[in-house]
């Protein structure tokens, strides 16, 4: 895919606000080695999260995505664009997911978005997939409250779907105990594509 | 520099340094006007080490505010409760007697944790 197809890819995007910066930028950002430094995208938790985000994508599963799009269906651009997409819109911080403390006058928190982008972290950790979509449901901001955990992905052709739902779920409810203290019902994960491992030729890129 | 801008980079000093902090941000649009204020009174010179919102309450009771980022190498939940328990140690000793309206403390990153062998301390990245 050449520079136009990515730039293609990221139309629709303007518009997203992480705190004034939209995704192109970033990843604009990103391609240029965060030089010279923004100290503005630096002191930005959307835009650190997105960038997070965007970092975990450059791999070789997602080059191969995109080497697929590019000789195969408008509809692969299409999940790709969302992909991208949703990875600005769960870089907004969202609601706040609230802590235990024995004091009543210390709140602790944790941004809807921090956590959301933590399950992508996750899924995409897991090889031959890349998350489409991560949604948190149910009241997050009450204690004990109970929450879904919905997650899209596209999953590398040969893999056994089951397992592989199986193994993304285990993680997830594994990190989410560790780093919240949410009370997970379940994690639904919806594989809505597959992707090929054929190896990536140089013209790919 | 008054009281409670120099409360603000004591606590923004405090709260880098806490193991498995990595960042300590100066957003969210409450804490940054707030820290506007803090800005204008210690000087820009001062502003990047002065993060912590410190605000007073019609009564005096402070209100403290921090955003930060953290490390997923440590239980969130656990580097949060070392984070409220050093804000409270340091307004224990700083501000003994000063009534405490509200501590709050906001993660909004978990970033991946460093690699292996790497030790959970040092200093945070103050932005």
């Amino acid at each position: 895919m050449n520079d136009d197809d990515h730039e293609s890819m990221l139309d629709g995007l303007a518009g997203a606000d992480l705190d004034g910066h939209t995704i192109d930028e970033l990843s604009d950002y990103l391609d240029s080695g965060r030089e010279p430094l923004d100290p503005d995208i630096e002191a930005s938790p959307g835009c650190q999260l997105a960038l997070d985000a965007l970092l975990r994508l450059r791999t070789q599963t997602w080059a191969l995505l995109k080497s697929e799009a590019a000789t195969h269906s408008e509809q692969d651009r299409s999940w790709m664009h969302a992909v991208l997409q949703n990875i600005s819109l769960e870089a907004h911080a969202g609601r706040d997911i609230p802590l235990r403390h024995p004091d009543p006058e210390v709140h602790l928190r944790i941004t809807e978005g921090s956590v959301r982008t933590l399950i992508r972290g996750v899924g995409d950790s897991v090889g031959g997939v890349i998350v489409g979509r991560v949604r948190l449901d149910g009241d997050v901001t009450t204690l004990d409250a109970p929450i879904t955990v919905s997650i899209t992905a596209s999953a590398a052709f040969g893999n056994n779907l089951g397992r592989l739902s199986q193994l993304i779920r285990d993680r997830v409810v594994a990190e989410l105990s560790t780093h919240t203290e949410l009370n997970v019902v379940a994690v639904d994960v919806t594989i809505i594509d597959i992707h090929t491992q054929r190896v990536a030729r140089p013209e790919d890129s | 520099m008054d009281t409670d801008a120099a409360l603000s980079q004591q606590l923004t000093a405090v709260v880098a340094s806490t193991p498995g902090v990595t960042t300590v941000y100066a957003t969210g649009s409450p804490i940054r006007v707030v820290l506007r204020t803090v800005a204008d009174a210690v000087g820009p010179d001062d502003e990047t080490s002065a993060k912590v919102a410190v605000g007073r309450e019609a009564d005096g009771a402070l209100t403290i505010g921090v955003t930060i980022g953290v490390t997923d190498g440590a239980p969130v939940p656990a580097t949060l409760r070392l984070v409220g328990d050093a804000i409270r140690g340091v307004l224990a000793t700083s501000r003994e007697g000063t009534p405490i309206h509200e501590i709050d403390v906001r993660v909004c990153r978990i970033e991946d944790a460093a690699p292996l062998g790497t030790p959970l301390t040092g200093s945070a990245t103050s932005l």
